[in-house]
């Protein structure tokens, strides 16, 4: 199940507890070539709508917002070396983080757009 | 800015969205901001091959009359009575105060006639500027808007990079027009003919000659040329261009370009409150106009000339990205406290693809942040500090944005040497 943000996050439910995150392919394509992306630390906790990251291209920082509340358990540290793959592979390959989390995913990602309602809202030119 | 029937459009809009361009608004034009290779290729095909870009949106204005001379004398740095034919200057715009008001080039074409290229985000400043210094003075001269105007006649398009001198020259089929190609020098202008359009068909209708003016100058610190040719011909000028191996660049390029040269940008490093010295451009300024003091603002600028620049250069530690109107801190350790003195801020920030980091131009604050009295009495005050001095080239220093700190080092400028032809 994969969910997206008003502030263009998508968030993919790999299980029961856990969830991994990145920036829409309409983000990166507004943002530009990104040149730097700042991670958080393993363990850290966040609540829903903590900036967890920045993406950085070269015309601006862009604050990234956790769409549920989580933990990091997994960053990814391909990014540091290749910050341009949020360009080449924003929904794949680019992913930022995997978070722990409690409760019921469905009812957590439920003010979340899926993608038919995402691409409406944001269509790519 | 805003105008009435902005965005504004060059000649080149239709061939940017054919290109797949990211179309921003920029002083009020409908301009690429990058095309889909990105802004960091389009950086660097301009170090390492060719990388062409539109900048028909600028100013660019033809002075006639009797008084065309002093006008421009009297509004900017420039002399144009010591302007050759076939010659450009940069300068610097002037206000009566002695505000700098926009740079410009300058330029004396082979025909003898005057022109300037100015900044689209600075064209209402100017041409209140000109109209202002022509009726206190009286002066007789017609302005003719050529570019940067809805109704242009003239396209101008920057071919900037190692390989631009080759492009270009290819472009002419007369052999001695390929060689004044090759043989012109930084700040040269030539007028020449090109070949343009599809020369495989062997259909000579296919093929058209284009008149051009070729001036040795650009933005990017790189060898190149910025081209003026008839609007209509700009969309077949680029396919040319681009056909030969150049590719389009957009507007982030050409900042992060500017910026790696040390170039100043208007709004930025420019402002009508940065003093002409505090910029570093007091070299702008020649002798004769010092002695003189024969233009706008001479009584205020000229006496403040021997100031030093408070401009430097900062390079961040890693790979982040510094950003405009980033703060920069000093911070002296004492053995009891650290004492965080601020410094200056980026009055330019980005990300260079060469260096493959942040750099930034920092000014230095002209007053003293803290009294010299609240200073902690400690041999940790450096000398540069106590005198309210630039920080010297290895200091280290601590940029500071919201809740952001990132360690930078002052760095000479530019950060990339440029490379023009300078014969």
């Amino acid at each position: 199940m994969k969910r997206y943000a008003e502030s263009h996050e998508w968030i993919e439910i790999t299980s029961a507890t856990t969830a991994r995150i990145g920036i829409s392919d309409y983000a990166q394509s507004e943002l530009g070539d990104v040149v730097f992306v700042d991670l958080p630390e393993l363990d850290t906790q966040f609540d829903a709508g903590d900036e967890f990251a920045a993406v950085e291209s070269v015309k601006a920082a862009s604050e990234i917002y956790l769409p549920i509340a989580g933990t990091v358990i997994a960053v990814n540290e391909a990014l540091e070396d290749e910050p341009n793959m949020v360009n080449t592979s924003a929904e794949k390959d680019g992913w930022l983080i995997e978070i722990s989390f409690e409760g019921d995913a469905e009812q957590l990602v439920e003010a979340l757009m899926d993608e038919t309602a995402y691409s409406e809202a944001n269509p790519q030119s | 800015m805003t105008h009435p029937n902005t965005p504004f459009r060059t000649p080149l809009y239709a061939w940017h969205a054919a290109q797949g361009a990211k179309l921003v608004d920029f002083a009020g034009w409908d301009m690429p901001i990058s095309y889909p290779h990105g802004s960091v290729a389009e950086h660097m095909a301009c170090h390492e091959g060719c990388a062409v870009f539109d900048v028909s949106h600028m100013l660019l204005q033809r002075f006639s009359g009797a008084d065309a001379e002093k006008l421009l004398a009297m509004a900017s740095t420039v002399e144009p009575v010591s302007l050759a034919a076939g010659r450009a200057k940069y300068g610097l715009l002037l206000s009566e105060q002695g505000a700098v008001i926009d740079d410009a080039i300058i330029t004396r074409d082979p025909q003898g006639g005057l022109k300037m290229v100015s900044n689209a985000s600075r064209a209402s400043q100017v041409s209140a500027l000109l109209a202002e210094t022509i009726s206190r003075h009286g002066y007789a001269v017609q302005l003719t808007a050529l570019g940067g105007v809805p109704s242009a006649t003239t396209a101008m398009i920057a071919v900037q990079g190692k390989n631009a001198r080759s492009i270009v020259a290819n472009l002419m089929d007369d052999s001695a027009l390929r060689a004044v190609i090759h043989a012109l020098t930084f700040t040269r202008v030539a007028s020449v003919e090109a070949s343009l359009g599809d020369k495989e068909s062997n259909n000579s209708q296919a093929s058209k000659q284009v008149p051009l003016e070729v001036s040795c100058l650009g933005y990017t610190g790189c060898d190149g040329f910025e081209i003026e040719c008839p609007a209509e011909s700009a969309p077949i000028l680029m396919d040319a261009l681009c056909k030969a191996g150049a590719i389009p660049a957009g507007l982030a390029a050409r900042n992060t370009l500017r910026l790696e040269a040390g170039l100043p940008l208007y709004g930025h490093e420019l402002t009508e409150d940065i003093a002409v010295s505090t910029a570093g451009l007091g070299w702008t300024i020649g002798r004769a106009r010092r002695s003189n003091q024969d233009f706008n603002g001479a009584d205020t600028i000229v006496p403040q000339l021997d100031a030093p620049s408070r401009l430097f250069g900062v390079r961040a530690q890693g790979r982040a990205p510094l950003r405009d109107d980033d703060e920069l801190v000093f911070v002296v350790e004492t053995p009891s406290e650290s004492v965080v003195v601020p410094i200056g801020h980026l009055t330019s920030g980005g990300f260079s693809p060469l260096l493959d980091g942040g750099i930034g131009i920092g000014i230095a604050h002209t007053e003293p942040a803290l009294a010299q009295d609240s200073l902690p009495t400690t041999p940790a005050i450096p000398e540069w500090l106590r005198n309210n001095a630039v920080p010297p080239l290895g200091t280290q220093l601590t940029m500071r944005r919201g809740k952001r700190t990132l360690p930078v080092m002052v760095v000479g400028l530019p950060f990339v040497p440029p490379s023009q032809f300078r014969g």
